[in-house]
């Protein structure tokens, strides 16, 4: 698709945005780092325990790396520029204040894990105080990245992973029924036969889906989901972590069957598949989301405008920054086309 | 929002749901336009580029779809196929035999040469370890399958899962998973296994088993004898016989098994034709390829039980002859014609013994390994029949050998003793004692003559006799010798103790009142002695004494 639209219209266009940020005002309050900062190390020496219990396992320390660099890339496309309003102002110290009472009453309870959400909070407040040209809703969502460690415990806590589990071993069961490799089912342990790892268990290696949730988060971070592709994205990782740990089972089972020889499940084939997986997440994520676009407001028809509206509520378009293409683009290509097919 | 924008929009979304009614077209042209709308925001080349990625996914998800298609009865099927590809029943259930046939043996008494050799295959434990899992999954599916049950049963058995095996093994032999006598003959099996390992077992359990098994044409036919030979020795002969005649209308061979027990039980007329069954069976087998010993034993044991031993010699002949290895062959001809000699023998008048000897040469000449022919040497010589030559050989080999029994060894020294050859009667009484050193026959004589040679040797008599005693306590026979002993040792009070201890445990003992007659003489016990000599008289009276004292 060629962009005909001349590029000194750009450049100008750029100019005057840039012209336009450059009158207003970027504050900058040394006191809401030394705050953040403050809180942040009261909340690490509270959480202690549950921090290095976090960061103990791999599979914990790649989800946050994940979600680490996908706020990273949230914050380089964020527009930072803006003046702080007194709505803003005032949630901001409210953030920071609950903030404060989260730690304490971690502190005080005894559940390190509470400074997770504390966590979260001081960084919506810094995000409140620091990025304005966003609303406070943008400011809010990327602040509860840092309570992430926290949700997943508390999802492991409940049972979610069993569950999960007991979903995983449904599928890799049926594959290895479909591709006549038999074995057998024990509660949630599968046993293959002759070739492979005498039994594969799910349980103690289970919580590499930390890992693939930290990828959708790095998605979900990284290209601006709103809630409802978000929600896919999520489920998309949990979905693929499935079907790649149960189809890399019945491959073994398979290829120890044809080569008897026993397989073991190691550190190292761990790895290899959050690989296949970090790239099958993101590419089918990128897939999905081409499908969600919104339709342009030239093609809604006056006659019945309900069902493009509803799908673009469902796939609302987040505000865009310089940094992603700018759609009006496109309909400028058209109309000049157009135009040039009237003219001819 | 203000409450007449909600107004406003509630009522703008109902005129747009009422579009569906009164302007289908509209709205199909509404849909239209935002498809197209969509279609012209889509970015191709992401879609396309993305686009294998998703397939990979679905097709992990569709392949585990089509996998719930599958019909149970069919992966039941598939699973059976592979399992008895890789490792037939009948394999594991001669592995499992196998197992048990050294224990089995002992049981039944069979000698090493009659075991089975099973001829097993080696099976790798990958094999047992996907046998094993086959039939879990077969199970898994259906849980009541007889055919899975079973051979997790027996792979649990060869895989070390010993006590795994047996619960399952007498699960099935319950009955859990309806009649499986395979089950049940691995169960007898497995509880004489326990038995020879020193275990205590349940009899009821045992008969039961044996009962079930027996039903079954499949099972080791030598469970089906033991069945027979168990209801014999507990009494229920036609209980027997009904088992053994059930065995042998499957198996012909079991014909020989049905004639032994109706030579047991002496129904002669039955024992022939069942013994004319096995000559038929065996002899179809002989020169053949296919011959084993046991086909020429059978026809030769059958001849022997109708008496036809001649024929049954010639049989084994020919056996030796086409085939000179073999030792039951051997034994068994040296028994024939040991048979032959003892049917020789007759009483005549030129003589009080006459017999065809050469028989009983022939006999060691085949087998001088044979314990049977030491044992007829020694009874010769209680009737003063000296053996010729060759036989004093065969003898003195077997002793040398060690393969004189202890009866034999008692028979010569009894023969020594007639002939007045203390040394050699010693020497054996000996042996026999060396054989078995609670044989109290050879400890009493011992005894005796080790007292009568020596005065040195009355300390061992003695303490010979007390063992004896402690084996056998109250033994009148016994007793009198330790009463002959203590009188050599001049002891005849004691004696006299012993003495009385014998009359009273056996009251028709007029020797040893005798004996203490003399002891008491000896003791000055006169009045005694004149009350026992009464006695001894009375005693002695003959019937028509007695007869004639009751006319009087």
């Amino acid at each position: 698709m060629k962009n005909t639209v001349p590029v000194a219209a750009i450049t100008l266009e750029l100019d005057e945005n840039k012209a336009q940020s450059l009158k207003r005002s970027r504050p900058h309050h040394l006191w809401v780092e030394a705050l953040s900062i403050a809180l942040l190390i009261a909340a690490a020496f509270v959480g202690i325990d549950f921090w290095s219990d976090w960061f103990s396992s791999i599979d914990r320390v790649i989800c946050s790396v994940c979600v680490l660099i996908g706020l990273f890339v949230a914050f380089v496309r964020s527009d930072w520029i803006g003046e702080i309003s007194r709505r803003r102002f005032v949630l901001g110290i409210s953030l920071f204040t609950a903030a404060a009472i989260v730690i304490f009453l971690s502190h005080n309870l005894g559940r390190p894990k509470m400074t997770g959400i504390g966590c979260g909070l001081i960084l919506a407040g810094w995000c409140t105080f620091r990025i304005l040209g966003e609303s406070v809703h943008h400011s809010l969502s990327l602040g509860l990245v840092f309570a992430i460690p926290a949700a997943i415990d508390a999802i492991a806590a409940r049972g979610a992973f069993l569950w999960l589990e007991t979903l995983a071993i449904t599928l890799t069961s049926g594959l290895a029924d479909a591709a006549e490799q038999s074995h057998v089912r024990e509660g949630n342990k599968l046993i293959f036969g002759l070739g492979i790892a005498d039994q594969f268990e799910c349980l103690g290696r289970w919580d590499s889906v930390v890992s693939f949730f930290g990828i959708a988060v790095f998605c979900v971070l990284a290209f601006r989901r709103c809630l409802v592709s978000g929600a896919l994205t999520l489920a998309l990782s949990g979905i693929v972590w499935i079907a790649v740990r149960g189809a890399a089972w019945v491959a073994l089972a398979w290829l120890g069957n044809r080569n008897g020889v026993w397989y073991e499940w190691s550190a190292g084939l761990e790895v290899g598949l959050f690989l296949i997986a970090l790239v099958l997440v993101v590419s089918i994520d990128q897939f999905l989301s081409a499908l969600l676009e919104p339709i342009p407001f030239e093609f809604i028809n006056a006659d019945f405008p309900l069902f493009a509206y509803l799908w673009n509520w469902m796939c609302r378009l987040p505000r865009l920054t310089l940094s992603i293409p700018v759609r009006e683009d496109d309909f400028t290509e058209l109309t000049d086309q157009s135009q040039l097919e009237i003219e001819a | 929002m203000g409450t007449s924008e909600l107004y406003e929009g509630a009522v703008w979304l109902g005129r747009e749901f009422l579009k569906f009614f009164y302007s289908p077209t509209g709205v199909a042209g509404g849909m239209l336009d935002a498809f197209r709308g969509w279609k012209f925001s889509r970015s191709w080349v992401r879609f396309w580029f993305h686009l294998p990625s998703l397939v990979l996914l679905a097709s992990v998800y569709l392949t585990f779809a089509f996998s719930n298609f599958g019909r149970e009865d069919s992966r039941i099927q598939l699973f059976s196929v592979e399992s008895q590809g890789r490792c037939p029943t009948k394999l594991i259930e001669d592995i499992c035999d196998q197992m048990h046939e050294d224990d089995f043996a002992t049981v039944l008494g069979l000698p090493d040469t009659e075991k089975i050799d099973y001829k097993i295959v080696a099976i790798s434990d990958l094999t047992k370890r996907y046998v094993e899992l086959l039939s879990k999954r077969i199970l898994s599916i259906q849980s009541r399958n007889l055919v899975a049950q079973y051979r997790l049963g027996l792979i649990y058995n060869i895989h070390g899962k010993a006590e795994e095996g047996f619960s399952k093994m007498k699960e099935l032999a319950n009955g859990a998973f309806g009649d499986c006598p395979q089950a049940n003959a691995w169960m007898v099996k497995e509880l004489l296994r326990q038995k020879v390992a020193g275990a205590e077992i349940s009899n009821q359990e045992l008969l039961s088993n044996l009962e079930k098994a027996s039903k079954s044409r499949d099972v080791d036919f030598r469970l089906v004898s033991f069945y027979a030979k168990v209801l014999e020795e507990s009494g229920e002969t036609l209980k027997a016989i009904a088992v053994s005649k059930q065995a042998a209308a499957v198996r012909p061979e079991l014909n020989l098994e049905l004639a032994r027990l109706y030579s047991r039980v002496g129904y002669q007329s039955e024992m022939r034709s069942a013994a004319s069954v096995v000559e038929d069976v065996f002899i179809k087998k002989l020169n053949s390829p296919q011959e084993k010993e046991t086909d020429r034993l059978a026809v030769a044991e059958a001849r022997k039980m109708t008496n036809r031993l001649e024929q049954a010699a010639e049989i084994l002949t020919e056996g030796l002859l086409n085939k000179s290895t073999g030792p039951a062959i051997r034994r068994e001809l040296s028994e024939v014609l040991r048979l032959i000699y003892v049917n020789s023998i007759a009483k005549t008048e030129a003589g009080p013994y006459q017999a065809d000897i050469s028989q009983l040469e022939k006999a060691g000449e085949v087998d001088p390994l044979n314990p049977n022919i030491s044992s007829e040497i020694a009874k010769l010589l209680p009737l003063k029949i000296k053996p010729s030559k060759k036989l004093m050989e065969i003898l003195k080999q077997q002793i040398e050998g060690g393969v004189t029994s202890v009866s034999a060894h008692i028979l010569l020294a009894e023969g020594y003793f007639a002939f007045g050859n203390m040394k050699e009667a010693m020497r054996n009484w000996e042996l026999a004692l060396a054989k078995d050193p609670n044989n109290i026959s050879a400890m009493n004589n011992l005894a005796l003559v080790l007292a009568k040679t020596s005065d040195t040797n009355v300390d061992r008599s003695l303490s010979l006799l007390n063992k004896a005693l402690t084996l056998l306590p109250g033994n009148a026979e016994v007793l009198d010798s330790l009463g002959d002993v203590l009188m050599i040792a001049n002891r005849p009070r004691d004696a006299i103790n012993k003495y009385e201890l014998a009359i009273r445990n056996d009251t028709t003992r007029n020797e040893t009142r005798k004996k203490l007659l003399s002891a008491y003489e000896r003791n000055g016990m006169d009045d005694m002695a004149k009350a026992l000599k009464k006695v001894i008289e009375n005693m002695e009276k003959t019937p028509a004494d007695e007869q004639a004292n009751v006319k009087e």
